[in-house]
C-alpha cells in the first residue's frame, strides 16, 4: 500500500498547500485592497481640492453681478461718503433690496450670506440669518480687507457659528473704491453630493472640530460609509498631528468596512478645524471562499477549464490506478484463491502470491486450516508437529511431482523392458542397506523384452510459480515378478540404512559405481547395480547441485543427484533388475519441453554416457513420459545419451547375486506400514542431513514431530488426490532443506 | 461780648477762605504738575503687509487677483490696531485696560496691561466671540455675545497670544508688565498722546504684538504739553514675525 499511502500523502500535502495558498491569497488580496483603497482616497482628496478651487473661482465670478449693478454701486458710494450714521437706515434698506435682487438671479450660486460693506468695512446691508445691526463691521477680516484694497479673493469663514465658503469683490464707483461685496455659501449637502458624484461613489462630508456639518453617501454604492461612520473618528482626527499641520491624514479604518481620510479646507477657517472627509467602502474578503462571489463572467471565462479538468481527471485516474494496484488486484487474487480453496482445488494459500496485509490474511487462513487439520488428525494430545508447511513448497523449476528423471526432448531414449511384477499386496521390498561393492555388471546376453511404457503418477495440482509444468508421467509399471513365497511378512523390517553419503564421500568410492543411499534389495532375478533398486528421482531444477556419482572406471567422480528416497511399497519386483544390457535410464525432460520417451535400448555394457553417468536399469519405476506398460513388464524409456540429465538417476544392472538372492526368497518382505515407517525414517534422516548441509539448526527437530507432520500432510494429500501412498523427498531450496510430497497411485 | 462775637466770626470766615483758597491752589498746582505727552511713530512699510500668524500650513485662499479696473489701494497699517504705546516706570499705576472687539478683531490687537489689574473686553461686533489665551487658565475660551463684555484678572506677567474660537483670523497679543504707568492713545496714522501724566522719569515703549519695537527714556518736567520726536519702530522681521 505504499503507492496509495504515498498518494494520500501527496493529496494531503496538496490540500494543505491549497488551504495555505487560499489563506495567503486571502491576506494578500485584502492587503492589496487596502493599498488600492488608500490610493483611491488620496486621488479623491486631490479631486476635492480641485473641485473646491473651481467652486471658489465660480463663486468669485458670480459676485461680478453685484459689482455690475449701478444702484448698488451708488448706494455704497453714498454710504462711504456719509458723515453721520443717520443715513444708515435708508442706505441699509436700499442696499438690501439690491442685494436681494441680484442674489436671487445667481441661481445655483445664490449666496447664503451676502454683505455689502463701505470702504471702511462697515456693514451697510446683509442678506442671510441674523442681520447685523447698524455700524457693525467686518473690515478686519482678511478677505474684506483685501477686497477693499481692490482684490478678488476667496476664503473660508466661520461666521456666527456657521461655516461658509466666501468670495469677495471690490465695488468701484467713480474711479474710487466705494466698498465691497462679500458673498458666502455654506458647506452644505448639495456641495457634498456634487463632490461625491464627481468622485464616482465616495462619501464626502464637511466637519468643524468634532461635529459634522454635512455629508453625502451615495445610495447606489454597496457598503458606502454613512455620516455616522465618518464622524466616528472626528475626536481622533482633531488630535492628528498631520491634520494640525494642515496635511491630509492617513487613512482611518471605519469599523473595518471602510477607509476615510480627513483634510482641512483652504482658508482662514482651517485654523478652526474646518475640513472635509472622503471615504470609500472596503471590499475585503471576510474568508477565502468569498473570492468566488467576486468572480465576474470574464474572470470565469479566463480560467483554462480544459486544463483544469484534464489535470483533475489525470490525478483521479492515477489515484484509482494506485488503488487498483494495491487493493483491488491483490483482493481479487485473494478472492480467487479463496474460491479455489473452497472448491478444494487448493489445500492452502500460496503465500508467495500475496503481499502485505493480504499475505497475513492468507497466513492466518493457512494456520486456521492447520489447526482444523490438527484437531482432526491428532489423537491423545500429540504434540504439535514442526511446521513443515513452510518448508513444503514448490520445488524450484518444479514441472510437476514426479519421482523420475525425464528424457530430453528430441533424443532417442533407450528402452528398457521391465519384467512384470507380482501383485503389490503379495510382496513388498524392504529398504536395502548399503550394499558392498558390486562386481562388474554381467552382460545381458539376450535383449530384454521391451518394457511397457510407464505412466508417471499424476502430480498433485500444487501451485508452482515459475517452473514449467511437467508432462504427466506414465503410470507406474507393474514391478518385475519376484518370488512371493520367500518374502516372510512377519519378519521385522530391515534396519534403516544410513543416510546418503555426501558428494565428497561419493567420490571416495571410485570402485562403486553410482554410490547412492540405501536402496531396496533387488528381487531375485533382477540385476541391481550399485545404484540399485527402483530409484525415485524427484524433479529438481537443473541448478540443483547433485552428488558426484563416479562411473565405473571413469576416473574422477561426476555430480550425481541428491540422495533420493527409496521407493516404499514399490511394485513387487521393482528391485528386480532387468537383464544385463538393460537400456539406461531415460533422462529427465527439460523444463518447458515435453519429455520424449527414451528410446533405443543400449547394448549391454555400452559403457558410460557422454555425461559420465553409467546407463542403468530402472527397476520397476518408470520414467516420466517415457514408459509403456506391456503385458510382460514395463517398458521404460531411458535417455541413452544421458545428455543434460543433471540429477537424472541412472541405475546400473542389478548384480546377479542379488537377483539370485531375491529369487531364492532370502529377500524379506515388509508390510505397508513398516515400509512407510522406514520411508519416513529415511526421509527424516535425509532431511536432517540436508539441514546440516545447509547449516540450519536441527535442535528441537525430533522424529516424532517430523513424523506427525508427514502423516498430516500425507492424509491431506491422499484425501485430496487419492492414492495409496505418499512419497516424500528432500531437496535443497534457496539454501534450506525442503520436502516434497507426491501421492502414489497403484 | 459783642466785640468778642464779632471777632470769632471773622476768624471762622478767614479760615474758610483760606481753606478754599488753598484747595484751589493745590488744584492749580496739581494740574499744572501733570504733563501731556504727544508724539508720533514712524512705521516701516513692512508692517502693512504683515499678516496674522499662521497656525497651519493650509493656504488662506485659492484665488487672489487684481480687479482689473482700478489700481489696488496701497497697503496701509492701522497703527491703532497694530501697536500699543505705553509709559513705564515713574512710580505710578496705570488704570485697568479696556479692549474692544470691533470690526471682527481686537482693538487694539496689541494689549499692554499691568500685573494685578483686570482686563476688560467689550464686544461691539454683531456676532459672538470666544477669546482665549493658551497657557493662562484665567483666560479660557468663553463666549462673549454681541454687546457683552468680559473681564479677566491678570495675575501673572508675561506675553500671551490671544485667539478666538469663533473668528478664525482674530489674533491678539497680551503683554502683562509690572511697571506699566500709562497707556497712550494711538491713532491710525501713528500719532499718539498721553494726557495728565505726572512729571517724572519714564520710559516710552511701543509694543507690536508681543515685542517692544521701540523705547525711549523720558523725563517729564512740569509743563502742560510735551512733544517728543517721532519714534521709529523696528521692522517686523527683526521682531520675528
Amino acid at each position: 500500500m505504499v503507492l496509495s499511502r504515498f498518494w494520500y500523502l501527496v493529496l494531503s500535502l496538496v490540500a494543505g498547500a491549497a488551504i495555505g495558498a487560499a489563506l495567503l491569497a486571502h491576506g494578500i488580496f485584502n492587503r492589496q485592497v487596502d493599498v488600492a483603497l488608500e490610493d483611491a482616497l488620496r486621488r479623491d482628496r486631490r479631486e476635492i481640492e480641485a473641485a473646491l478651487k473651481l467652486e471658489a473661482r465660480a463663486q468669485i465670478d458670480q459676485t461680478a453681478a453685484f459689482a455690475a449693478d449701478g444702484d448698488l454701486r451708488s448706494i455704497l458710494r453714498n454710504a462711504s461718503a456719509r458723515t453721520t450714521d443717520n443715513e444708515l437706515g435708508d442706505l441699509n434698506r436700499r442696499l438690501k433690496e439690491r442685494l436681494n435682487a441680484v442674489n436671487s438671479g445667481l441661481r445655483g450660486y445664490a449666496g447664503d450670506i451676502v454683505f455689502g460693506v463701505d470702504r471702511q468695512g462697515i456693514i451697510i446691508a446683509q442678506l442671510g440669518p441674523n442681520s447685523a445691526k447698524f455700524g457693525a463691521g467686518i473690515g478686519t477680516f482678511p478677505l474684506v480687507d483685501r477686497a477693499l484694497s481692490g482684490y478678488l479673493r476667496d476664503d473660508a469663514w466661520v461666521y456666527d457659528g456657521q461655516a461658509y465658503r466666501m468670495a469677495a469683490r471690490p465695488i468701484i464707483e467713480g474711479g474710487q473704491y466705494v466698498g465691497a461685496i462679500v458673498h458666502g455659501k455654506r458647506y452644505d449637502q448639495e456641495l457634498c453630493e456634487r463632490l461625491s458624484r464627481r468622485l464616482d461613489g465616495a462619501t464626502v462630508g464637511f466637519f468643524r472640530a468634532d461635529q459634522m456639518l454635512s455629508t453625502y453617501a451615495p445610495a447606489d454604492v454597496a457598503g458606502a460609509p454613512s455620516q455616522a461612520d465618518v464622524s466616528s473618528h472626528l475626536r481622533d482626527v482633531g488630535q492628528d498631528a498631520k491634520l494640525l499641520r494642515g496635511e491630509v491624514t492617513d487613512a482611518f479604518d471605519v469599523q473595518g468596512r471602510a477607509r476615510a481620510i480627513y483634510s482641512l479646507v483652504t482658508g482662514s477657517a482651517s485654523s478652526l478645524q474646518v475640513g472635509y472627509v472622503v471615504s470609500r467602502p472596503r471590499h475585503a474578503l471576510a474568508s477565502p471562499t468569498q473570492i468566488f462571489e467576486r468572480a465576474t463572467n470574464d474572470d470565469v471565462r479566463e480560467v483554462p477549464w480544459p486544463l483544469v479538468a484534464t489535470v483533475t481527471i489525470l490525478l483521479f485516474i492515477l489515484g484509482m490506478l494506485f488503488v487498483w494496484l494495491e487493493r483491488d488486484r491483490p483482493m481479487s487474487r485473494l478472492r480467487k484463491a479463496a474460491a479455489e480453496l473452497g472448491q478444494r482445488k487448493l489445500d492452502r494459500f500460496d503465500l508467495s502470491r500475496f503481499g502485505g496485509g493480504y499475505r497475513k490474511i492468507a497466513e492466518g487462513v493457512n494456520q486456521a486450516l492447520e489447526k482444523v487439520a490438527e484437531q482432526g488428525g491428532i489423537v491423545g494430545g500429540a504434540p504439535k508437529p514442526a511446521n513443515l508447511d513452510a518448508l513444503l513448497g514448490p520445488t524450484p523449476g518444479d514441472q510437476g511431482p514426479s519421482f523420475f528423471a525425464f528424457a530430453n526432448p528430441g533424443e532417442n531414449p533407450a528402452e528398457l523392458s521391465i519384467p512384470p511384477s507380482a501383485p503389490p499386496e503379495q510382496l513388498r521390498m524392504a529398504p536395502m542397506p548399503q550394499l558392498p561393492k558390486v562386481p562388474a555388471v554381467p552382460q545381458i546376453q539376450s535383449p530384454p523384452p521391451a518394457p511397457p511404457p510407464i505412466a508417471a503418477p499424476p502430480s498433485p495440482p500444487t501451485p508452482v510459480p515459475s517452473a514449467a509444468p511437467m508432462p504427466p508421467l506414465p503410470p507406474l509399471p507393474t514391478p518385475p515378478s519376484i518370488a512371493p513365497e520367500e518374502a516372510p511378512e512377519s519378519e521385522a523390517p530391515p534396519p534403516v540404512p544410513p543416510p546418503p553419503a555426501a558428494p565428497a564421500a561419493a567420490t571416495t568410492t571410485p570402485a562403486t559405481p553410482l554410490s547412492a543411499p540405501s536402496r531396496p534389495q533387488a528381487a531375485p532375478g533382477t540385476s541391481v547395480s550399485a545404484h540399485e533398486g527402483p530409484t525415485v528421482v524427484a524433479n529438481r531444477s537443473p541448478q540443483q547441485s547433485v552428488p558426484v556419482i563416479p562411473a565405473p572406471g571413469s576416473g574422477p567422480a561426476k555430480p550425481v543427484p541428491r540422495p533420493m528416497p527409496a521407493p516404499v511399497g514399490g511394485k513387487p519386483g521393482a528391485a528386480a533388475a532387468p537383464a544385463p544390457g538393460t537400456p539406461p535410464l531415460p533422462s529427465r525432460p527439460q523444463p518447458g519441453g515435453a519429455p520424449k520417451p527414451a528410446a533405443a535400448a543400449a547394448p549391454p555394457g555400452s559403457g558410460t554416457s557422454p555425461g559420465g553417468l553409467r546407463k542403468a536399469t530402472i527397476l520397476g519405476m518408470p520414467p516420466a513420459g517415457g514408459a509403456e506398460t506391456t503385458g510382460t513388464g514395463t517398458k521404460v524409456v531411458v535417455d541413452e545419451q544421458g545428455g543434460n540429465d543433471e540429477g537424472a538417476t541412472m541405475i546400473t544392472q542389478v548384480p546377479e547375486s542379488l537377483i539370485q538372492q531375491t529369487a531364492s526368497g532370502s529377500f524379506r518382505a515388509v508390510s505397508d506400514d513398516q515400509a512407510e515407517d522406514i520411508h519416513f525414517r529415511e526421509v527424516f534422516q535425509q532431511f536432517v542431513a540436508m539441514k546440516k548441509q545447509c547449516n540450519e539448526p536441527v535442535a528441537g527437530l525430533t522424529y516424532e514431530k517430523f513424523l506427525t507432520t508427514l502423516k498430516k500432510n500425507k492424509e491431506q494429500i491422499l484425501t485430496k488426490h487419492g492414492g495409496k501412498r505418499v512419497r516424500f523427498s528432500v531437496y535443497e531450496k534457496d539454501g534450506k532443506a525442503a520436502l516434497k510430497a507426491t501421492p502414489v497411485k497403484e | 461780648m459783642a466785640v468778642k462775637g464779632r471777632d470769632g466770626s471773622q476768624k471762622i470766615a478767614r479760615g474758610a477762605l483760606a481753606g478754599v483758597l488753598g484747595s484751589v491752589a493745590l488744584l492749580i498746582c496739581g494740574t499744572s504738575m501733570a504733563v501731556d505727552l504727544r508724539g508720533s511713530l514712524r512705521i516701516p512699510d513692512a508692517y502693512a503687509t504683515q499678516g496674522p500668524t499662521r497656525t497651519n500650513e493650509r493656504p488662506l485662499y485659492y484665488w487672489e487677483e487684481w480687479n482689473g479696473f482700478l489700481d489696488p489701494r496701497p497697503p496701509h497699517v492701522d497703527a491703532a490696531r497694530k501697536f500699543a504705546v505705553v509709559l513705564t516706570g515713574g512710580g505710578i499705576q496705570a488704570q485697568p485696560t479696556v479692549v474692544k472687539l470691533e470690526g471682527g478683531s481686537l482693538l487694539p490687537e496689541t494689549i499692554v496691561a499691568r500685573v494685578g489689574t483686570v482686563l476688560r473686553i467689550e464686544n461691539r461686533d454683531d456676532f459672538a466671540h470666544e477669546l482665549f489665551v493658551e497657557g493662562l487658565p484665567a483666560f479660557s475660551a468663553e463666549a462673549t455675545s454681541s454687546g457683552a463684555a468680559r473681564t479677566v484678572s491678570l495675575a501673572t506677567a508675561g506675553s500671551y497670544v490671544m485667539r478666538d474660537r469663533a473668528v478664525a483670523h482674530l489674533e491678539g497679543h497680551l503683554n502683562v508688565i509690572p511697571d506699566l504707568a500709562a497707556v497712550g492713545t494711538l491713532e491710525s496714522d501713528g500719532r499718539y498722546a498721553f494726557r495728565g501724566v505726572p512729571a517724572g522719569t519714564y520710559t516710552l515703549k511701543v509694543f507690536a504684538a508681543g515685542k517692544v519695537v521701540a523705547s525711549a527714556p523720558l523725563t517729564l518736567a512740569e509743563g502742560r504739553e510735551i512733544t517728543v520726536d517721532p519714534l521709529t519702530l523696528a521692522p517686523p522681521s527683526a521682531q520675528g514675525h
